[in-house]
């Protein structure tokens, strides 16, 4: 919460509700998620319960994504179910619930699409017919090596087999390919994950990774939220870790705890110096905008929708002037009007994502006046360059 | 019987590892090229393509490649002539008899001999084993002694055995011959095995130690190697070192968050990230989604790369997870420890130098990997009702994947990685070059293949005694990635056709984008140089009157 405040992140699109939103919806979410984890009775194992409130991870849904807080204070409660046979019944309904309400977004029924896999067994043929020297295996050979079941369950293995990633899980701040991701936990957990994995006798801390993994293949979005299932599950094993650390020698579990809130500390400065680099970009993108547009009064003035609902934020920010805003960037301008967008969105889009340095005077050239601009970081409008411009049609 | 059928089973993955090694991989790679001109080089004159005499590193690319497996191809070489299957030969070979050992190794977790032959017969056609049996890889070399070289020190020292012990060490002694890694794998192994740190943390013994003689064992240890590192040149291999290290990442974090301030070692120290980066370059073996799904870009555009599944087979992965989890939790038995002790010293190497997942480097572990999910399936065996089914599925699963990554390897892996390390159009146009080049003036040679030189003295067996005059023109004082030189009537640099359509009896070798029309213009010749593909023409060789 304190990280929170401190990092004070504009709220997305998904907390921009007509009578609840930003902060308002964010304290309500963290009740939530606190609730669940109450009726979970993780609140009797302070360890674990510590280890669950560190995670970035789960932080960066509850700043975020009210709906996916929502079914994790649901998964939370669920624990605490005396009854298996309910908890698991329990477990199903809320799977169900994440399945159906991903159905579009979760790779895993991207993979599975028939017609794909088949273009997939047509591509590698043609590619190894096109081969002017090969080795020439007999066709059936061929047929039976490359056909929709091992080509479909190729790509299916990849998707079940991607929730077993330690470098998206602790390695986030050091992860090589630099994804946009929030680690789950901090490096140093990773050894005590293992020696937990080598110690743990209570079998429930099995059963309990078991809706994580699924709740991973069945859902989309950033790693964390696909990810975030995991966390009690793994808390659970890495805090009996630390504890057999500590049972061991005392001074080593000191040592262990000091270094998990050293990485926590470590972790949640860098949050604070590059909030953007972790988090989605769109509502800083939208922030912005509406705070430059105090400059822009009298004129109509279109802005870009690209990223999600510039009207919702609109709302949030600028209220009663949105309605001499259009949401959208048209593609014939008028005299005098106002347009805020990508660079992107008036060169053409750029494979590169890149745009010539001399862009002021292509748009001047263009009939426009450059009234203001900002860059924003990720690429987050892909092949519309990462610059925000403010231009007038002359 | 088993025996017989393990001979059988070594027969099949030698046939697979060397049929059509000509054609798949398409080309060889420089270093390849590099090993198999050094093989010619030894062959034809005692000395390597620098002219020094039976050196026991190679200086190559500057690399200092260790030379056992250009001396090794001097049989093959001399034998078949210098040719793409001669060249990975010796690679086929270690990678064949590499499955012995793991055959033993496997024994010691597997009870039911039969299922063990099964399991290495189908661990022989995983996807890296077979890919790096098919190219001429020194760390494929060093891999097969190093396998030897463990189960020969671990029964050794489980039989207090001198001999085996001594068998074990000179194989070690030919890992470290064969590629750097094993210079650091092979002593850390010997101390770890010596010292079975994992049972003096489980046992308690950790404060009985007496650390006088575990300093002098260790350093035992590391001055023999040393001495052995000193005989085969450690100059050379502080160079290699120098170049690969892990330092290159400092601050191991983003400048955006540590600049250097008061405020930024205390919070955000770059001790804790090189930790950190350590850990993850360790643990990047033992993370699944690394085996296939996640690919990284050094993999992608390197002689690693397997298109589909990049490190074990799909079946592998999916049960070594339940594997890891049996390892970890039996460390109280000696035999599992020894398994995170060959894994700590094979990812060792990995460790120090700058890149995460690095298949070649940390190949000397690839059998534990291996092992591990054996463990996984042997481990739910155990457990599930109907054994029968099981193993049925197991064997139907793991003949369709066999027959998949074998097809995978010989076939499909060509189309998609002949750009990158099998640079295209050298294979089909050197010797056409070579013809040409005799009677011709000058030879330019435009290519963005970086030292494109060693392509033209691998396919056009040029004479080793004629390029070691050039010693003294191959000083590379910076490293722009390229180390091509001028040798001979060859010249490497890019052809500018405006100014270079002037020059007489000349023959360029360039892209195929000055056309037949210019060519002729100027009372030229060309020969398009095919690639491995039907539609990609790599290169052309003009002939200027």
């Amino acid at each position: 919460m304190v990280l929170a405040i401190w990092v004070n992140y504009p709220p997305t699109e998904f907390q921009l509700g007509k009578y609840l939103n930003g902060w308002g919806l964010r304290i309500l979410t963290l009740g939530l998620i606190i609730g669940g984890l109450w009726l979970g009775r993780i609140k009797n194992d302070w360890l674990t319960l510590t280890l669950v409130f560190t995670s970035f991870g789960l932080w960066g849904v509850w700043l975020g994504y009210p709906r996916e807080s929502l079914l994790l204070a649901m998964f939370l409660a669920s624990l605490g179910i005396k009854n298996t046979k309910i908890m698991y019944l329990g477990w199903l309904v809320l799977l169900t619930v994440v399945g159906i309400v991903n159905f579009k977004s979760a790779a895993i029924w991207q993979v599975a699409k028939i017609n794909d896999v088949e273009s997939e067994v047509v591509r590698r043929f043609t590619s190894e017919d096109s081969l002017t020297q090969k080795i020439e295996l007999p066709f059936k050979i061929r047929r039976l090596a490359t056909n929709k079941l091992t080509v479909g369950g190729g790509k299916v293995w990849k998707e079940l087999v991607a929730v077993a990633d330690l470098e998206s899980i602790f390695f986030g701040e050091i992860h090589p390919l630099f994804r946009k991701t929030l680690t789950m936990f901090v490096w140093p957990a990773v050894w005590l994950f293992l020696l937990g994995l080598a110690v743990t006798k209570n079998r429930s801390r099995w059963i309990s990774l078991v809706p994580g993994v699924i709740h991973f293949w069945i859902s989309g979005g950033p790693y964390y939220i696909r990810f975030v299932w995991l966390v009690p599950g793994m808390a659970l094993i890495i805090g009996d870790g630390l504890r057999a650390l500590w049972d061991y020698k005392k001074w080593l579990g000191w040592s262990g705890a000091i270094i998990l809130v050293y990485g926590i500390m470590a972790m949640g400065r860098d949050l604070i110096v590059r909030p953007d680099y972790w988090l989605d970009n769109r509502p800083l993108l939208y922030k912005e905008i509406y705070g430059r547009l105090g400059e822009t009064e009298g004129s109509k003035v279109y802005v870009t929708d690209v990223l999600g609902n510039s009207q919702k934020y609109c709302q949030y920010y600028i209220k009663n002037r949105c309605n001499n805003l259009d949401f959208g960037i048209p593609k014939t301008k008028q005299k005098d009007e106002i347009y805020v967008g990508f660079i992107g969105e008036f060169l053409g889009s750029s494979f590169k994502n890149t745009f010539t340095d001399d862009w002021i005077k292509v748009m001047e050239d263009n009939g426009y006046e450059v009234l203001d601009f900002f860059d924003i970081r990720d690429s987050i409008a892909y092949g519309l360059g990462e610059r925000v411009i403010v231009v007038k049609k002359l | 019987m088993k025996k017989f059928v393990l001979i059988i089973i070594l027969v099949i993955n030698f046939v697979i590892r060397i049929v059509g090694s000509d054609k798949s991989p398409t080309s060889v790679n420089w270093d390849e090229a590099s090993l198999g001109y050094n093989a010619y080089s030894l062959l034809k004159t005692g000395k390597d393509d620098f002219g020094y005499k039976l050196p026991l590193t190679l200086r190559s690319f500057e690399d200092y490649k260790p030379a056992l497996y250009s001396y090794l191809s001097i049989i093959p070489v001399k034998l078949m002539g210098l040719s793409q299957g001669s060249t990975r030969m010796v690679s086929a070979i270690a990678g064949t008899l590499a499955l012995i050992p793991l055959w033993w190794l496997i024994t010691t977790y597997v009870t039911n001999g039969w299922m063990a032959l099964f399991l290495v017969g189908m661990l022989g056609l995983g996807p890296l084993r077979l890919h790096f049996s098919r190219v001429a890889l020194e760390s494929n070399l060093s891999m097969a002694f190093f396998s030897f070289g463990v189960w020969w020190w671990i029964n050794g020292i489980k039989k207090y055995s001198k001999t085996t012990i001594f068998y074990g060490s000179a194989m070690m002694i030919g890992a470290i011959l064969s590629y750097h890694s094993a210079r650091v794998a092979a002593p850390l192994l010997a101390i770890f095995l010596i010292a079975d740190p994992i049972n003096m943390i489980i046992t308690r013994k950790w404060d009985k130690i007496n650390w006088k003689l575990a300093g002098l064992t260790a350093g035992f240890i590391v001055v023999s190697v040393l001495f052995v590192m000193g005989v085969s040149g450690a100059g050379n291999v502080a160079t290699r070192l120098g170049q690969e290290n892990i330092g290159r990442f400092y601050p191991y974090t983003s400048q955006e968050v540590f600049e250097g301030s008061l405020i930024d070692w205390v919070m955000n120290n770059p001790v804790y990230y090189l930790a950190g980066t350590l850990s993850g370059h360790a643990l990047s073996f033992i993370s699944p989604a690394n085996f296939g799904p996640t690919l990284y870009h050094w993999i992608r555009n390197s002689v690693q790369f397997v298109p589909s599944v990049h490190f074990i087979g799909f079946i592998e992965t999916i049960f070594f997870i339940p594997g890891l989890v049996l390892v970890l939790r039996r460390l109280k038995k000696l035999e599992y420890r020894y398994l995170i002790y060959i894994f700590m010293a094979g990812v060792a190497p990995t460790m120090i130098t700058w890149n995460w997942f690095h298949t070649l480097r940390a190949v000397n572990m690839l059998m534990v990997i291996e092992i591990t999910s054996v463990i996984g399936i042997v481990g739910l065996l155990n457990v599930v009702k109907w054994k029968k089914i099981y193993l049925g599925l197991l064997m139907v699963g793991f003949g369709i994947q066999s027959i998949f990554l074998v097809n995978n390897e010989l076939v499909y892996a060509v189309t998609e990685n002949y750009m990158d390390y099998q640079p295209g159009g050298f294979k089909e146009g050197v010797e056409k070059l070579m013809v040409e080049s005799s009677t011709a003036q000058k030879v330019i040679v435009d290519t963005s293949q970086a030292q494109a030189y060693i392509f033209l003295l691998f396919y056009g067996k040029y004479p080793p005694q004629e390029i070691q005059k050039y010693k003294e023109e191959r000083n590379w004082i910076y490293d722009n990635g390229n180390r091509d030189f001028n040798f001979d009537n060859f010249e490497f640099r890019k052809v500018i056709w405006a100014e270079d359509e002037k020059l007489k009896n000349t023959v360029l070798w360039t892209s195929p984008d000055i056309t037949l029309g210019q060519v002729e213009a100027v009372g030229g010749k060309r020969w398009l140089v095919n690639g491995p593909l039907e539609q990609y023409k790599s290169a052309q060789i003009i002939k200027l009157p």
